[in-house]
């Protein structure tokens, strides 16, 4: 089994969009995939209709292996099932903090979907944390959606600089261009400054009304939209993941 | 840790089960819904062997529209495969999920329809208030003439027992049931139930006399021959005249086994009846053999011997057409008929064959005398071999088992069914090793047979030819040898304690009797 988590310390940037297209993009290449909503905000079940999970409240994640596969959730689709976010998932760097062994916590509690699925997919809240700790160490690769802006480089070199600093491989990301607009400038000259630096994934999702009605159809783009540019970037996306896994 | 699964439900129904019926029965005040979607209709048929073996390992299979659907109804698993053109064997199906399932059923037989009839392919969905399916079902509504039956599976997605259990509550409300018989099914849609099986299982009272015990056994060999008659003589599989040539070949051992249940002289006139009648179809199945390992001997040749052999197996496939002609000219001859209708009628009553000596003798304990001495025989000569035992006696030894067996099958409703299963079962390893032993015998012995009498018939390629059976020969002697190696190891575990005790209680007059 193989962790990918898809991560940004920025938001706003297209982590659950793309964590839910990736999940699919995943599942529809025939790999057992669980998509795991980290976010307490739970938009990850909200794409696909799926509801809150109630069994799995406060320190049930870490130390309730049974409540955690209970809670797992059948998606529409083959191959994709999902761990829905609850609110108390908001607490999870309390309960972090209180236990032993505090950042390897989130690799243990997923050891239990190993022999059950072939990749398991991190939707990560947006901060720098002891859960974002735990992701990094949980993690195979780490995708990393980039808006080509200057603000969003500055928090890829954040990142990249936190990640030397605490000794984690820096093989592990995977940053790409999400939401791109090639007719700015601004995200022309940022790609173009941010390819020479950083190795990012070829394939960039291009910004897209598309991605948006993800929200009112609550599916993946390529079910609603299979032939559109945004379904296109994610398949290329996770084409491109899936040899580094 | 493992996660919970739940059973789907597989259902049937007289009825199409329909959306408004579901509908009807899901509680006003609940928040979920249903969503159904019609399949189109299509001709079709129901694929099964001669001896439904689908149906008893507890399958269904369809082709419609050029494809294949198998529903395991026991867990409702479904596996499709598209397929193009005429098929029959498994192993003229391309590679897929249906292919690997029945693969696993029979390699020999040859799948037919066995109805006919329009089937419609429906989905539907239990939805929540937020459109998510929470489970699903399919359903295959089946017309078969004037038969009409509906046949589902539902699915439990991981998440929502609670809610699959309601659905599976609607269907039934709504007129599904618990499809528990298979059989019940084919009846539904008048498909006969094939009752075939080449190993009758008979009701032999317990005061039975040897007599009627042999024509009981004999009525029902015939029957079961005459049952592939028609399979054989169409050529539909080799397994019809395999099942043909093994219960008449069980009918004449029933006259060596039994001796003394009819005349003497009437047992001579049966016995060379027999034979004779078994005699234009040897040819026949020694090349059905032949043909069927044709991949296996492809295998085990070196790569230079391979052109021969692909000459000699197309002149043993041409062999094979005219040997079949003289068959299926003997099978539906007059005189054969005549034959087979007089020995059917002899057999139907006892009073029709002359008491021999022990005719009125009890059938149990003859039978348990027979087998403990049979038994008794194979452990003696069994045990004396050692590797320089020569083969002759190895052939002994496969002949004594055969017959242990036969008497075994014979007289198996005097005896706990279990018991003689499980006996039979121990024996059937060594007897598989000692059948392995005799086929590679008996197959060098044909293609030497070949190598003195058919050269002719390969004109130029004779040199190729012979070289690769020269080379076949030697493969097949060396596995011949390697057979010979296990059976002393067979025999060792044949003969366990466990399997001692249990045939002196069952057969010996002497239970307290020891070896």
């Amino acid at each position: 089994m193989k962790i990918l988590a898809c991560y940004s310390n920025k938001g706003g940037v297209g982590k659950t969009a793309s964590s839910v297209n990736l999940a699919y993009a995943c599942a529809m290449s025939g790999r057992k995939t669980l998509l795991c909503d980290l976010d307490p905000q739970g938009a990850s079940g909200f794409y696909f209709r799926v509801k809150p999970s109630k069994k799995l409240q406060d320190l049930a994640f870490f130390k309730d292996q049974e409540k955690l596969l209970d809670s797992i959730r059948a998606s529409d689709f083959e191959n994709l099932e999902l761990l829905p976010a609850n609110m108390s998932f908001k607490d999870f760097d309390i309960f972090l903090d209180r236990m032993k062994k505090s950042s390897s916590r989130l690799k243990k509690a997923l050891k239990v979907t190993r022999s059950e699925y072939d990749v398991v997919i991190l939707d990560c809240p947006p901060n720098i944390s002891m859960l974002s700790e735990n992701i990094f160490r949980a993690a195979d690769r780490i995708v990393v959606p980039v808006i080509p802006t200057t603000l969003s480089a500055r928090t890829l070199e954040q990142l990249y600089a936190f990640f030397k600093e605490q000794g984690f491989s820096q093989k592990k990301l995977l940053p790409f261009f999400s939401m791109v607009q090639m007719n700015k400038k601004l995200h022309r000259e940022t790609i173009e400054a941010l390819r020479k630096e950083y190795k990012m994934l070829k394939p960039q999702v291009p910004f897209s009304t598309d991605v948006e009605r993800m929200g009112v159809n609550r599916a993946p783009v390529a079910t609603f939209a299979p032939k559109s540019a945004a379904s296109d970037a994610y398949r290329a996306v996770w084409k491109e993941v899936e040899t580094h896994l | 840790m493992k996660t919970k699964t739940a059973r789907p439900f597989i259902f049937m129904a007289d009825l199409t089960v329909t959306r408004s019926r579901l509908q009807k029965n899901l509680l006003a005040s609940s928040s979920l819904s249903l969503m159904m979607e019609k399949g189109r209709k299509w001709p079709g048929h129901i694929i099964d062997t001669f001896e439904n073996l689908l149906l008893k390992a507890g399958k269904i299979l369809f082709d419609v529209n050029d494809t294949l659907v198998l529903v395991d109804l026991q867990c409702g698993d479904t596996a499709e495969q598209n397929i193009t053109g005429v098929w029959r064997f498994v192993d003229q199906l391309p590679d897929g999920p249906v292919t690997e399932e029945l693969r696993k059923i029979t390699a020999t037989r040859a799948f037919l329809p066995v109805g006919k009839g329009k089937f419609r392919l429906d989905s539907g969905l239990l939805l929540d208030d937020e459109q998510k399916t929470l489970a699903r079902f399919r359903q295959t509504v089946l017309k078969c003439g004037e038969k009409h039956l509906t046949l589902g599976v539902t699915t439990m997605l991981r998440g929502y027992a609670a809610e699959h259990q309601m659905l599976a509550e609607i269907l039934q409300k709504s007129g599904a049931q618990n499809c528990d018989s298979f059989e019940d099914l084919y009846r539904r849609l008048g498909i006969s139930d094939s009752s075939y099986t080449a190993r009758p299982v008979l009701a032999l009272a317990a005061d039975t006399t040897v007599k009627n015990a042999a024509v009981t056994i004999i009525c029902a060999l015939l029957a079961v021959a005459r049952q592939n008659e028609a399979g054989a003589a169409a050529d539909i599989d080799s397994e019809f005249l395999h099942d043909y040539r093994v219960s008449l070949r069980k009918v004449r051992s029933v006259f060596s086994l039994f001796k003394g249940a009819f005349s003497v002289e009437e047992t001579e006139v049966l016995k060379e009846q027999f034979a004779e009648l078994m005699r234009p179809t040897s040819q026949l199945r020694d090349l059905d053999v032949y043909l069927q390992r044709e991949e296996e001997y492809m295998a085990m040749v070196p790569e230079s011997a391979r052109e021969g052999l692909g000459i000699l197996f197309s002149y043993l496939e041409d062999e094979r057409e005219l040997t079949l002609r003289t068959v299926v000219t003997c099978l539906r001859s007059e005189d054969y008929r005549i034959q087979m209708e007089t020995l059917t009628h002899k057999f139907s009553r006892a009073n029709n064959l002359k008491n021999g000596p022990n005719s009125s003798s009890r059938a149990c304990e003859v039978g348990s005398s027979l087998i403990y001495k049979r038994y008794r025989k194979v452990c003696r000569i069994a045990s004396e071999m050692d590797s320089s035992t020569p083969s002759s006696e190895v052939h002994q030894l496969r002949i004594h088992c055969k017959k242990l067996r036969y008497l075994m099958e014979f007289f198996a409703p005097f005896f706990p069914e279990e018991v003689i299963g499980l006996l039979v079962r121990n024996l059937k390893k060594m007897q598989d090793n000692l059948g392995n032993f005799n086929d590679y015998s008996v197959q060098q012995h044909f293609l030497q047979k070949i190598l003195k009498e058919k050269m002719d018939a390969f004109a130029d390629d004779e040199l190729t030819v012979s070289n690769s059976i020269g080379a076949l020969t030697a493969m097949l002697h060396q596995n011949q040898l390697a057979e010979r190696q296990k059976v002393e190891k067979n025999f060792m575990q044949f003969n366990s304690v466990e399997t001692r005790t249990l045939f002196r209680q069952l057969f010996s007059s002497e239970k307290g009797d020891t070896q």
